[in-house]
């Protein structure tokens, strides 16, 4: 096919998925299950496409060449952007011996951002997700805050997951009180999610500190889970906001 | 005796010409600084904190250059100080409700009830605050109008923000006639709620039988929603909830009453009497 491109035409004839994932010269035509991604050329402009369940999405682009970069991008930005810190509730609460560290293996949301670079300069053009959303209320209705609401199952060995639906959190928990702490969820700040991604895969790395019985430090670790994974562009870079805020403290239970 | 032409005070004309154009490169520099502080910061800082450093900014370089101006006249700062504390008395009396607003001014930006871009009800005035001036503070009300309110009054009166906190509660009450399941029409309620993203998790949403009404048997839905997306929520919701009990066969039904007339009289009781039998027959009391 026209335009498609090197990774995406390779994925196909092998018979395993094509990754949607990747930095793509223009012009890029890329399927993966039920999304579909192009950007055309149209006479002196891109006609940009994205097609999926949540909807289709069209812009002409005006460059004379560029690339398409495809990655997982922090999932507070749909519906709409109007939370950016992520809950992850635990299906069963774990608990931490005093003094005690492990290692969890969570699942989160994935929201699948499409940027289009030119030399440094880059802007994000479309954004979906393939799950629905859904929001929730940490700590008293007077001073809590509205965080994207993510119900993981949690496990000791890395998950298996659909990589455009969801993602791995491998999350190391160091109790650090001299008592028994009972973990129902985690808190993020989305500002400082480190994502990274393989063909297959989707994760990042965080810390939990528990400092009390019902509270905690949480924050990303700026290193893949395995050998070989790209880092995501983070939407908050990409748009230059600020990003002072990277931890999250949890001051209203665990 | 100075050089040039002596105006009144023995301050001469090229002093009052530099004086004035310092205090107006002094505006035009407050300006410059003001537009650069907003353009730089605008995708830093949030809207209401960026036009306070902005405003901030702004009158201490017309403050700066006026004072600078009063120093080429020869005003000196103690001078002032001596001037403007009599000075402040006169105008103090003449002017109290001003000097009022502009210290509620203050109080309102130190504060904080309320900021820039708050929707809030002040005195039966809703709408968005578009600005907080030194001496006024603006609402721009949801039919569209702009309402100048005096900072004092916004400062001494009951201040409703509805955007203050995170979320707000919605309540709806839903009435089902009296032969439909209660639980099937809670079911498919709760359905409709979990399905919606901006009904929160937490607080956990609440369907109920409320009460037995004269036509209906009345359902209270209570949910939390962010604020920013409370309306529409709110909107949204209430036709889905309907649109979902028709799905399940549950219907919203019209208020409705028996009457009888006195001439039916005779209808009437015998009416009574189907009644009583069909009382007696479930073990009812008449």
């Amino acid at each position: 096919m026209k335009g498609r491109t090197k990774e995406a035409v390779s994925g196909s004839r092998k018979g395993k998925k094509p990754s949607l994932y990747g930095r793509f010269p223009l012009p890029v035509e890329l399927q993966s299950d039920s999304v579909r991604v192009a950007a055309m050329p149209e006479g002196e402009v891109v006609h940009y496409r994205r097609e999926a369940p949540c909807g289709v999405v069209e812009k002409t682009v005006v460059t004379s060449g560029g690339r398409l970069i495809v990655n997982p991008v922090e999932p507070v930005n749909l519906p709409q952007s109007i939370s950016t810190t992520l809950l992850l509730h635990f299906v069963r609460p774990v608990v931490v011996e005093p003094k005690g560290r492990v290692v969890l293996f969570l699942t989160f949301p994935i929201e699948v951002g499409v940027f289009i670079a030119r030399q440094q300069a880059v802007e994000m053009l479309d954004v979906f997700c393939l799950l629905p959303s859904k929001f929730t209320l940490y700590g008293p209705q007077g001073g809590g805050r509205v965080c994207k609401y993510w119900r993981s199952k949690v496990s000791f060995v890395p998950p298996t997951v659909k990589p455009l639906e969801e993602g791995v959190l491998a999350l190391t928990v160091t109790n650090a009180t001299p008592r028994w702490v009972e973990v129902n969820r985690a808190v993020f700040h989305a500002h400082g999610m480190k994502l990274f991604f393989g063909s297959a895969l989707v994760a990042m790395q965080a810390e939990m500190r528990i400092t009390a019985a019902d509270m905690a430090e949480t924050q990303f670790v700026d290193r893949p889970l395995h050998e070989g994974m790209k880092k995501s562009l983070e939407v908050y870079r990409a748009r230059k906001l600020s990003t002072a805020m990277t931890r999250f403290m949890m001051e209203y239970g665990l | 005796m100075k050089p040039g032409l002596t105006l009144v005070g023995g301050i001469t004309l090229f002093e009052l010409v530099g004086a004035v154009l310092v205090f107006i490169a002094a505006v035009a520099g407050g300006k410059v600084i003001a537009l650069s502080l907003r353009r730089s910061l605008r995708e830093k800082v949030a809207a209401h904190y960026l036009d306070m450093v902005a405003k901030v900014a702004y009158y201490l370089v017309v403050v700066g250059g006026l004072l600078w101006a009063l120093s080429i006249l020869g005003v000196g700062l103690s001078g002032l100080l001596v001037a403007g504390g009599v000075a402040g008395l006169v105008v103090g009396f003449a002017s109290q409700q001003i000097v009022g607003n502009v210290i509620s001014g203050l109080f309102l930006m130190v504060e904080r009830p309320v900021k820039i871009g708050d929707q809030v009800n002040i005195e039966g005035t809703a709408g968005f605050v578009d600005d907080i001036r030194i001496i006024s503070t603006t609402i721009r009300t949801y039919d569209g109008l702009m309402v100048r309110m005096p900072n004092e009054k916004v400062f001494t009166s009951n201040i409703t923000n509805y955007v203050a906190l995170a979320c707000r509660r919605i309540d709806y009450t839903v009435g089902i006639r009296y032969r439909d399941d209660a639980e099937v029409a809670i079911g498919a309620i709760k359905e409709v709620l979990n399905e919606h993203p901006y009904v929160l998790v937490e607080p956990t949403p609440q369907v109920f039988v409320e009460s037995f009404g004269e036509s209906a048997v009345n359902l209270t839905v209570r949910f939390w929603s962010p604020v920013s997306t409370w309306y529409a929520t709110r909107s949204e919701l209430l036709w889905r909830i309907k649109q979902a009990l028709e799905a399940k066969g549950i219907e919203i039904p019209f208020p409705q009453r028996t009457v009888w007339f006195g001439s039916d009289q005779e209808e009437s009781s015998r009416s009574q009497k189907q009644v009583s039998r069909l009382r007696k027959g479930r073990g009812e009391r008449a």
